[in-house]
Protein backbone atom coordinates (compact mmCIF):
# COMPACT_ATOMS: atom_id res chain seq x y z
CA UNK A 1 0.00 0.00 0.00
CA UNK A 2 1.89 3.44 -0.63
CA UNK A 3 -0.02 5.24 2.17
CA UNK A 4 2.04 3.01 4.03
CA UNK A 5 5.82 3.83 2.38
CA UNK A 6 4.47 7.23 2.62
CA UNK A 7 4.36 7.49 6.05
CA UNK A 8 7.45 5.07 6.24
CA UNK A 9 9.51 7.84 4.57
CA UNK A 10 8.19 10.62 6.89
CA UNK A 11 9.16 8.83 9.62
CA UNK A 12 13.03 8.62 8.27
CA UNK A 13 13.26 12.50 7.66
CA UNK A 14 12.01 13.33 11.40
CA UNK A 15 13.32 10.99 13.81
CA UNK A 16 16.14 12.64 14.67
CA UNK A 17 14.94 16.03 14.80
CA UNK A 18 11.96 14.71 16.88
CA UNK A 19 13.78 12.69 18.98
CA UNK A 20 15.70 16.12 20.28
CA UNK A 21 12.55 17.79 20.63
CA UNK A 22 11.16 14.70 23.14
CA UNK A 23 14.20 14.25 24.96
CA UNK A 24 14.95 17.63 25.80
CA UNK A 25 11.50 19.07 26.01
CA UNK A 26 8.27 17.17 26.27
CA UNK A 27 8.79 15.31 29.15
CA UNK A 28 9.88 17.87 32.15
CA UNK A 29 7.70 21.11 30.51
CA UNK A 30 4.38 19.25 29.26
CA UNK A 31 2.00 20.14 32.53
CA UNK A 32 0.46 16.70 32.01
CA UNK A 33 -1.40 15.38 35.29
CA UNK A 34 0.29 11.90 34.89
CA UNK A 35 3.61 13.14 35.37
CA UNK A 36 4.22 15.60 37.87
CA UNK A 37 7.48 17.62 37.34
CA UNK A 38 10.10 16.19 39.62
CA UNK A 39 13.48 18.24 40.16
CA UNK A 40 15.50 14.87 39.70
CA UNK A 41 18.59 16.99 38.58
CA UNK A 42 19.45 18.07 42.03
CA UNK A 43 19.22 14.34 43.16
CA UNK A 44 20.92 12.31 40.39
CA UNK A 45 23.00 15.69 38.47
CA UNK A 46 22.45 16.68 35.61
CA UNK A 47 24.78 13.84 33.11
CA UNK A 48 23.05 10.73 34.57
CA UNK A 49 19.38 12.67 33.60
CA UNK A 50 20.61 13.35 30.34
CA UNK A 51 21.53 9.32 29.40
CA UNK A 52 18.90 7.92 31.26
CA UNK A 53 16.24 10.57 29.39
CA UNK A 54 17.56 9.57 26.29
CA UNK A 55 17.67 5.72 26.57
CA UNK A 56 14.44 6.36 27.53
CA UNK A 57 13.33 8.47 24.55
CA UNK A 58 14.90 5.89 22.42
CA UNK A 59 13.47 2.69 24.32
CA UNK A 60 9.61 4.16 23.71
CA UNK A 61 10.42 5.39 19.98
CA UNK A 62 11.79 1.92 18.64
CA UNK A 63 9.02 0.58 20.88
CA UNK A 64 6.58 2.98 19.00
CA UNK A 65 7.91 1.82 15.36
CA UNK A 66 7.74 -2.20 16.13
CA UNK A 67 4.03 -1.81 17.47
CA UNK A 68 3.14 -0.04 14.42
CA UNK A 69 5.61 0.72 11.80
CA UNK A 70 3.18 2.64 9.16
CA UNK A 71 2.96 5.67 11.67
CA UNK A 72 5.03 8.48 10.50
CA UNK A 73 4.79 9.99 14.56
CA UNK A 74 3.10 9.35 17.75
CA UNK A 75 1.13 11.89 19.53
CA UNK A 76 4.54 12.27 21.92
CA UNK A 77 6.46 13.87 19.17
CA UNK A 78 3.22 15.85 17.71
CA UNK A 79 2.93 17.77 21.07
CA UNK A 80 6.93 18.32 20.59
CA UNK A 81 6.61 19.96 17.13
CA UNK A 82 3.85 22.02 18.80
CA UNK A 83 5.59 23.09 21.24
CA UNK A 84 8.94 24.07 19.63
CA UNK A 85 6.19 26.63 17.24
CA UNK A 86 4.51 27.67 20.37
CA UNK A 87 8.16 28.42 22.36
CA UNK A 88 8.33 31.33 19.61
CA UNK A 89 6.04 33.63 21.63
CA UNK A 90 7.06 35.21 24.35
CA UNK A 91 6.10 34.46 27.69
CA UNK A 92 5.21 30.29 27.10
CA UNK A 93 5.21 28.52 29.88
CA UNK A 94 4.38 25.02 28.56
CA UNK A 95 0.77 23.39 27.76
CA UNK A 96 -1.90 23.01 30.20
CA UNK A 97 -4.23 20.07 29.97
CA UNK A 98 -6.44 21.54 32.18
CA UNK A 99 -6.62 24.79 29.43
CA UNK A 100 -6.87 22.25 26.94
CA UNK A 101 -10.20 20.95 28.56
CA UNK A 102 -12.06 23.73 28.88
CA UNK A 103 -11.25 25.47 25.67
CA UNK A 104 -11.91 22.11 23.71
CA UNK A 105 -15.70 22.32 25.60
CA UNK A 106 -16.37 25.96 25.08
CA UNK A 107 -18.35 27.47 22.53
CA UNK A 108 -17.22 29.71 20.72
CA UNK A 109 -18.51 31.00 17.42
CA UNK A 110 -21.75 29.77 15.62
CA UNK A 111 -22.98 28.22 18.61
CA UNK A 112 -19.94 25.24 18.19
CA UNK A 113 -17.14 23.60 20.33
CA UNK A 114 -14.76 20.66 19.31
CA UNK A 115 -17.32 18.87 21.70
CA UNK A 116 -20.15 19.46 19.33
CA UNK A 117 -18.54 16.59 16.87
CA UNK A 118 -16.43 15.14 19.00
CA UNK A 119 -18.58 14.88 22.05
CA UNK A 120 -17.90 15.98 25.40
CA UNK A 121 -16.15 12.57 26.27
CA UNK A 122 -13.37 12.32 23.49
CA UNK A 123 -12.79 8.60 23.99
CA UNK A 124 -15.94 7.83 22.65
CA UNK A 125 -17.13 7.67 19.41
CA UNK A 126 -18.30 11.10 17.95
CA UNK A 127 -20.91 12.64 15.56
CA UNK A 128 -21.05 15.44 12.88
CA UNK A 129 -22.94 18.06 13.73
CA UNK A 130 -24.76 19.05 10.63
CA UNK A 131 -24.28 15.42 8.13
CA UNK A 132 -24.76 12.99 11.36
CA UNK A 133 -21.68 11.09 10.07
CA UNK A 134 -19.99 9.14 12.50
CA UNK A 135 -16.39 10.33 13.57
CA UNK A 136 -13.64 8.01 15.22
CA UNK A 137 -12.97 8.96 19.16
CA UNK A 138 -10.31 11.62 18.80
CA UNK A 139 -7.93 11.08 22.23
CA UNK A 140 -5.15 8.70 21.14
CA UNK A 141 -6.03 6.46 24.23
CA UNK A 142 -8.88 5.25 22.26
CA UNK A 143 -7.99 5.56 18.82
CA UNK A 144 -4.59 4.78 18.21
CA UNK A 145 -4.28 6.33 14.67
CA UNK A 146 -4.73 9.80 16.02
CA UNK A 147 -1.84 12.32 15.92
CA UNK A 148 0.24 9.63 14.07
CA UNK A 149 0.34 12.01 11.33
CA UNK A 150 1.48 15.81 11.25
CA UNK A 151 0.19 16.76 7.94
CA UNK A 152 -3.29 15.45 8.81
CA UNK A 153 -2.97 17.30 12.17
CA UNK A 154 -2.23 20.45 10.60
CA UNK A 155 -5.20 20.29 8.04
CA UNK A 156 -7.82 19.04 10.75
CA UNK A 157 -6.83 22.01 13.28
CA UNK A 158 -6.90 24.84 10.74
CA UNK A 159 -9.97 23.09 9.25
CA UNK A 160 -11.84 23.12 12.38
CA UNK A 161 -10.92 25.94 13.82
CA UNK A 162 -11.92 27.99 11.48
CA UNK A 163 -15.54 26.38 11.49
CA UNK A 164 -15.54 27.13 15.34
CA UNK A 165 -13.50 30.32 16.28
CA UNK A 166 -13.37 31.83 12.55
CA UNK A 167 -9.52 32.01 12.92
CA UNK A 168 -7.02 29.56 12.99
CA UNK A 169 -6.17 28.06 16.97
CA UNK A 170 -2.68 29.20 18.10
CA UNK A 171 0.47 26.57 18.56
CA UNK A 172 -0.42 27.60 22.57
CA UNK A 173 -4.43 26.17 21.82
CA UNK A 174 -3.14 23.37 19.94
CA UNK A 175 -1.14 22.06 22.30
CA UNK A 176 -3.12 22.54 25.70
CA UNK A 177 -6.01 20.92 23.30
CA UNK A 178 -3.28 17.94 22.42
CA UNK A 179 -2.33 17.83 26.25
CA UNK A 180 -5.40 17.48 27.42
CA UNK A 181 -6.70 14.59 24.87
CA UNK A 182 -3.37 12.40 25.83
CA UNK A 183 -4.76 12.52 30.11
CA UNK A 184 -7.87 11.70 28.27
CA UNK A 185 -8.19 7.78 29.56
CA UNK A 186 -9.75 4.66 27.35
CA UNK A 187 -13.14 4.26 28.23
CA UNK B 1 -29.68 -42.00 4.05
CA UNK B 2 -26.53 -41.83 1.54
CA UNK B 3 -28.42 -41.08 -1.22
CA UNK B 4 -30.80 -38.46 0.46
CA UNK B 5 -27.33 -36.57 0.91
CA UNK B 6 -26.02 -36.87 -3.00
CA UNK B 7 -29.50 -35.57 -3.66
CA UNK B 8 -29.42 -32.51 -1.09
CA UNK B 9 -25.79 -31.98 -2.61
CA UNK B 10 -27.26 -31.84 -6.16
CA UNK B 11 -30.03 -29.39 -5.57
CA UNK B 12 -27.82 -27.23 -3.49
CA UNK B 13 -25.28 -26.36 -6.04
CA UNK B 14 -28.23 -26.19 -8.91
CA UNK B 15 -29.50 -23.82 -5.89
CA UNK B 16 -26.35 -21.53 -6.12
CA UNK B 17 -25.80 -21.58 -9.72
CA UNK B 18 -29.43 -20.06 -10.07
CA UNK B 19 -28.81 -17.74 -7.74
CA UNK B 20 -25.77 -16.59 -9.31
CA UNK B 21 -27.09 -16.01 -12.59
CA UNK B 22 -29.87 -14.17 -11.04
CA UNK B 23 -26.93 -11.80 -9.17
CA UNK B 24 -25.04 -10.80 -12.10
CA UNK B 25 -28.62 -10.49 -14.30
CA UNK B 26 -29.07 -7.73 -11.86
CA UNK B 27 -25.92 -6.39 -11.52
CA UNK B 28 -26.20 -6.04 -15.01
CA UNK B 29 -29.03 -4.23 -14.83
CA UNK B 30 -27.71 -2.36 -12.64
CA UNK B 31 -25.34 -0.92 -14.55
CA UNK B 32 -27.38 0.52 -17.46
CA UNK B 33 -29.49 2.37 -14.68
CA UNK B 34 -26.28 3.95 -13.45
CA UNK B 35 -26.70 3.14 -9.82
CA UNK B 36 -23.72 1.68 -8.88
CA UNK B 37 -21.41 4.32 -9.35
CA UNK B 38 -17.25 4.39 -9.59
CA UNK B 39 -16.24 4.84 -5.84
CA UNK B 40 -12.65 3.76 -6.43
CA UNK B 41 -9.94 5.74 -5.41
CA UNK B 42 -8.44 6.04 -1.90
CA UNK B 43 -7.61 9.88 -1.67
CA UNK B 44 -11.01 11.16 -2.89
CA UNK B 45 -12.94 8.39 -0.35
CA UNK B 46 -10.90 9.79 2.85
CA UNK B 47 -11.10 13.62 1.76
CA UNK B 48 -14.20 13.58 0.47
CA UNK B 49 -16.15 11.08 2.94
CA UNK B 50 -14.58 12.17 6.06
CA UNK B 51 -17.50 14.70 6.71
CA UNK B 52 -20.14 12.93 4.85
CA UNK B 53 -20.55 9.92 2.98
CA UNK B 54 -18.59 10.55 -0.04
CA UNK B 55 -20.71 11.13 -2.95
CA UNK B 56 -20.10 9.64 -5.94
CA UNK B 57 -18.52 11.78 -9.13
CA UNK B 58 -21.79 10.12 -11.32
CA UNK B 59 -23.69 11.75 -9.37
CA UNK B 60 -23.34 15.58 -10.98
CA UNK B 61 -21.90 17.03 -14.19
CA UNK B 62 -18.10 18.12 -14.47
CA UNK B 63 -18.68 21.75 -14.10
CA UNK B 64 -20.55 21.10 -11.06
CA UNK B 65 -17.72 19.29 -9.75
CA UNK B 66 -15.08 22.19 -10.77
CA UNK B 67 -17.42 24.63 -9.07
CA UNK B 68 -17.39 22.53 -5.97
CA UNK B 69 -13.70 21.87 -5.95
CA UNK B 70 -12.62 25.11 -6.41
CA UNK B 71 -14.45 26.50 -3.16
CA UNK B 72 -13.78 24.34 -0.80
CA UNK B 73 -12.50 26.64 1.79
CA UNK B 74 -16.34 27.59 2.18
CA UNK B 75 -17.63 24.49 1.67
CA UNK B 76 -21.62 24.42 2.97
CA UNK B 77 -20.05 26.65 5.90
CA UNK B 78 -17.19 24.57 6.35
CA UNK B 79 -13.83 24.47 5.71
CA UNK B 80 -12.67 21.69 3.96
CA UNK B 81 -9.31 23.37 2.49
CA UNK B 82 -7.15 20.58 0.83
CA UNK B 83 -3.47 21.04 -0.50
CA UNK B 84 -3.02 21.38 -4.21
CA UNK B 85 -1.80 17.91 -5.05
CA UNK B 86 -4.89 15.87 -3.17
CA UNK B 87 -7.10 18.68 -4.92
CA UNK B 88 -6.12 18.08 -8.83
CA UNK B 89 -6.08 14.03 -7.77
CA UNK B 90 -9.72 14.27 -6.93
CA UNK B 91 -10.76 16.95 -9.62
CA UNK B 92 -9.17 14.83 -12.50
CA UNK B 93 -11.00 11.91 -10.73
CA UNK B 94 -14.39 13.43 -10.40
CA UNK B 95 -14.75 15.11 -14.14
CA UNK B 96 -13.57 11.76 -15.68
CA UNK B 97 -16.43 9.80 -13.95
CA UNK B 98 -19.00 12.54 -13.87
CA UNK B 99 -22.85 12.60 -15.61
CA UNK B 100 -22.70 13.08 -18.33
CA UNK B 101 -26.61 12.97 -18.88
CA UNK B 102 -28.46 15.88 -20.32
CA UNK B 103 -30.37 16.24 -17.63
CA UNK B 104 -29.27 18.58 -15.90
CA UNK B 105 -29.55 22.10 -18.28
CA UNK B 106 -28.88 25.43 -15.98
CA UNK B 107 -26.91 28.55 -16.69
CA UNK B 108 -25.52 28.37 -13.27
CA UNK B 109 -23.56 24.65 -11.93
CA UNK B 110 -25.05 23.20 -9.47
CA UNK B 111 -23.59 22.25 -6.14
CA UNK B 112 -25.81 20.13 -4.51
CA UNK B 113 -26.63 16.82 -5.58
CA UNK B 114 -30.43 17.17 -3.88
CA UNK B 115 -31.02 19.96 -6.01
CA UNK B 116 -30.64 18.39 -9.57
CA UNK B 117 -33.46 17.39 -11.62
CA UNK B 118 -32.17 13.87 -11.70
CA UNK B 119 -32.21 13.96 -7.89
CA UNK B 120 -36.00 15.64 -7.44
CA UNK B 121 -37.37 12.61 -10.12
CA UNK B 122 -35.97 9.64 -8.64
CA UNK B 123 -37.06 10.48 -5.03
CA UNK B 124 -40.66 12.18 -6.01
CA UNK B 125 -41.99 8.68 -4.36
CA UNK B 126 -40.49 9.57 -1.33
CA UNK B 127 -43.13 10.96 1.33
CA UNK B 128 -42.21 14.47 3.05
CA UNK B 129 -41.95 13.10 6.95
CA UNK B 130 -39.18 10.72 6.04
CA UNK B 131 -37.22 14.24 5.12
CA UNK B 132 -38.43 15.49 8.28
CA UNK B 133 -37.46 12.38 10.08
CA UNK B 134 -34.63 12.93 12.61
CA UNK B 135 -32.84 9.74 11.75
CA UNK B 136 -32.52 11.30 8.26
CA UNK B 137 -32.15 14.58 9.33
CA UNK B 138 -30.65 16.00 5.61
CA UNK B 139 -31.31 15.01 2.08
CA UNK B 140 -27.71 15.12 1.87
CA UNK B 141 -27.58 12.45 4.12
CA UNK B 142 -27.88 9.59 1.60
CA UNK B 143 -26.72 6.75 4.02
CA UNK B 144 -29.39 7.61 6.32
CA UNK B 145 -31.26 5.24 3.78
CA UNK B 146 -29.37 4.35 1.14
CA UNK B 147 -27.44 1.43 3.21
CA UNK B 148 -24.26 0.31 0.87
CA UNK B 149 -23.95 4.16 -0.67
CA UNK B 150 -20.62 3.90 1.13
CA UNK B 151 -19.61 1.65 -1.61
CA UNK B 152 -21.33 3.44 -4.66
CA UNK B 153 -24.24 1.62 -4.40
CA UNK B 154 -27.58 3.53 -4.69
CA UNK B 155 -30.03 0.74 -6.15
CA UNK B 156 -33.51 0.94 -5.01
CA UNK B 157 -33.03 -2.72 -3.78
CA UNK B 158 -30.79 -1.13 -1.19
CA UNK B 159 -33.03 1.45 0.28
CA UNK B 160 -34.30 1.43 3.86
CA UNK B 161 -36.01 4.09 5.40
CA UNK B 162 -35.33 4.90 9.04
CA UNK B 163 -38.42 4.28 10.80
C1 LIG C 1 -18.33 20.17 12.58
C2 LIG C 1 -17.71 19.00 13.20
C3 LIG C 1 -16.38 19.16 13.91
C4 LIG C 1 -16.05 20.11 14.86
C5 LIG C 1 -16.92 21.22 15.44
C6 LIG C 1 -14.68 19.83 15.25
N1 LIG C 1 -14.20 18.75 14.55
FE1 LIG C 1 -12.33 17.95 14.68
N2 LIG C 1 -12.79 16.61 13.23
C7 LIG C 1 -14.01 16.51 12.58
C8 LIG C 1 -13.92 15.50 11.54
C9 LIG C 1 -15.06 15.09 10.58
C10 LIG C 1 -12.60 15.00 11.59
C11 LIG C 1 -11.95 13.95 10.67
C12 LIG C 1 -12.65 12.66 10.68
C13 LIG C 1 -11.77 11.52 11.10
O1 LIG C 1 -10.54 11.58 10.94
O2 LIG C 1 -12.35 10.56 11.64
C14 LIG C 1 -11.93 15.71 12.65
C15 LIG C 1 -10.60 15.49 13.01
C16 LIG C 1 -9.90 16.24 13.93
C17 LIG C 1 -8.48 16.11 14.19
C18 LIG C 1 -7.54 15.13 13.48
C19 LIG C 1 -6.82 14.23 14.45
C20 LIG C 1 -6.08 13.11 13.79
O3 LIG C 1 -4.86 13.01 13.93
O4 LIG C 1 -6.74 12.26 13.15
C21 LIG C 1 -8.17 17.04 15.14
C22 LIG C 1 -6.80 17.35 15.73
C23 LIG C 1 -9.41 17.74 15.49
N3 LIG C 1 -10.44 17.23 14.74
C24 LIG C 1 -9.48 18.74 16.45
C25 LIG C 1 -10.62 19.53 16.66
C26 LIG C 1 -10.63 20.68 17.53
C27 LIG C 1 -9.45 21.21 18.35
C28 LIG C 1 -11.89 21.20 17.45
C29 LIG C 1 -12.41 22.47 18.14
C30 LIG C 1 -11.70 23.70 17.80
C31 LIG C 1 -12.66 20.37 16.54
N4 LIG C 1 -11.85 19.36 16.08
C32 LIG C 1 -13.97 20.58 16.19
C33 LIG C 1 -15.13 17.24 12.86
C34 LIG C 1 -15.21 18.31 13.74
C1 LIG D 1 -14.80 19.49 6.69
C2 LIG D 1 -15.99 18.74 6.35
C3 LIG D 1 -16.23 18.42 4.87
C4 LIG D 1 -15.34 17.88 3.97
C5 LIG D 1 -13.89 17.46 4.20
C6 LIG D 1 -16.07 17.77 2.71
N1 LIG D 1 -17.35 18.20 2.85
FE1 LIG D 1 -18.80 18.21 1.42
N2 LIG D 1 -20.13 19.02 2.76
C7 LIG D 1 -19.85 19.32 4.08
C8 LIG D 1 -21.04 19.84 4.71
C9 LIG D 1 -21.17 20.30 6.18
C10 LIG D 1 -22.08 19.82 3.73
C11 LIG D 1 -23.55 20.24 3.88
C12 LIG D 1 -24.32 18.99 4.27
C13 LIG D 1 -25.83 19.19 4.38
O1 LIG D 1 -26.36 20.17 3.88
O2 LIG D 1 -26.46 18.29 4.97
C14 LIG D 1 -21.45 19.29 2.50
C15 LIG D 1 -22.13 19.11 1.30
C16 LIG D 1 -21.56 18.61 0.14
C17 LIG D 1 -22.27 18.45 -1.12
C18 LIG D 1 -23.74 18.76 -1.38
C19 LIG D 1 -24.66 17.64 -0.95
C20 LIG D 1 -26.09 17.95 -1.35
O3 LIG D 1 -26.51 17.48 -2.41
O4 LIG D 1 -26.78 18.67 -0.62
C21 LIG D 1 -21.38 17.97 -2.04
C22 LIG D 1 -21.65 17.64 -3.50
C23 LIG D 1 -20.09 17.83 -1.34
N3 LIG D 1 -20.24 18.22 -0.02
C24 LIG D 1 -18.93 17.39 -1.94
C25 LIG D 1 -17.71 17.26 -1.28
C26 LIG D 1 -16.47 16.88 -1.94
C27 LIG D 1 -16.31 16.58 -3.42
C28 LIG D 1 -15.51 16.83 -0.95
C29 LIG D 1 -14.02 16.47 -1.11
C30 LIG D 1 -13.24 17.37 -1.92
C31 LIG D 1 -16.14 17.22 0.31
N4 LIG D 1 -17.47 17.47 0.06
C32 LIG D 1 -15.50 17.29 1.54
C33 LIG D 1 -18.64 19.15 4.73
C34 LIG D 1 -17.49 18.62 4.17
C1 LIG E 1 -35.29 9.52 3.16
C2 LIG E 1 -34.52 8.46 2.59
C3 LIG E 1 -33.57 8.78 1.40
C4 LIG E 1 -32.50 9.64 1.39
C5 LIG E 1 -31.97 10.50 2.54
C6 LIG E 1 -31.93 9.56 0.05
N1 LIG E 1 -32.66 8.68 -0.70
FE1 LIG E 1 -32.26 8.10 -2.63
N2 LIG E 1 -33.92 6.94 -2.63
C7 LIG E 1 -34.76 6.72 -1.58
C8 LIG E 1 -35.85 5.84 -1.98
C9 LIG E 1 -37.00 5.35 -1.09
C10 LIG E 1 -35.63 5.52 -3.34
C11 LIG E 1 -36.47 4.63 -4.26
C12 LIG E 1 -37.51 5.53 -4.88
C13 LIG E 1 -38.49 4.77 -5.74
O1 LIG E 1 -38.04 4.27 -6.76
O2 LIG E 1 -39.65 4.69 -5.35
C14 LIG E 1 -34.41 6.23 -3.73
C15 LIG E 1 -33.84 6.17 -5.00
C16 LIG E 1 -32.61 6.70 -5.34
C17 LIG E 1 -31.96 6.50 -6.59
C18 LIG E 1 -32.48 5.65 -7.75
C19 LIG E 1 -32.22 4.18 -7.43
C20 LIG E 1 -33.00 3.21 -8.28
O3 LIG E 1 -32.61 2.00 -8.26
O4 LIG E 1 -33.98 3.60 -8.90
C21 LIG E 1 -30.75 7.17 -6.54
C22 LIG E 1 -29.66 7.22 -7.61
C23 LIG E 1 -30.69 7.83 -5.25
N3 LIG E 1 -31.84 7.52 -4.54
C24 LIG E 1 -29.64 8.64 -4.81
C25 LIG E 1 -29.62 9.30 -3.61
C26 LIG E 1 -28.55 10.21 -3.18
C27 LIG E 1 -27.33 10.52 -4.01
C28 LIG E 1 -28.88 10.66 -1.94
C29 LIG E 1 -28.12 11.66 -1.09
C30 LIG E 1 -27.65 12.88 -1.74
C31 LIG E 1 -30.16 10.04 -1.57
N4 LIG E 1 -30.58 9.24 -2.61
C32 LIG E 1 -30.82 10.26 -0.35
C33 LIG E 1 -34.63 7.24 -0.29
C34 LIG E 1 -33.67 8.18 0.09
Amino acid sequence: MPWHMGAGRGCSGHSTNLLNGVRDKFIFDAELPIHKPLNVTSIFGETWMLRAISVFGLLITAAGLLVNPAYAETPVEVLAVLKTEASATPGFQGFSAARGESFFKTKHSHDLSCSSCHTDNPAAQGKHAETDKLIKPLAPAANSERFTDMKKVAKWFKRNCNDVLDRECTPQEKGDVLAYLLTVPKN
Amino acid sequence: MALDFTNFVRVFAVAMLLMAAAMSVAYADDDDDDYKFNVNNATWKSECGACHVAYPPGLLPAESWRAIMSGLARHFGSDASLDAASADEITAFLEKNADTGKHELSDKPLLRITETRRFKSEHSEVAARHWKNPGVKSRANCGACHTTADSGDFSEDNVKIPR
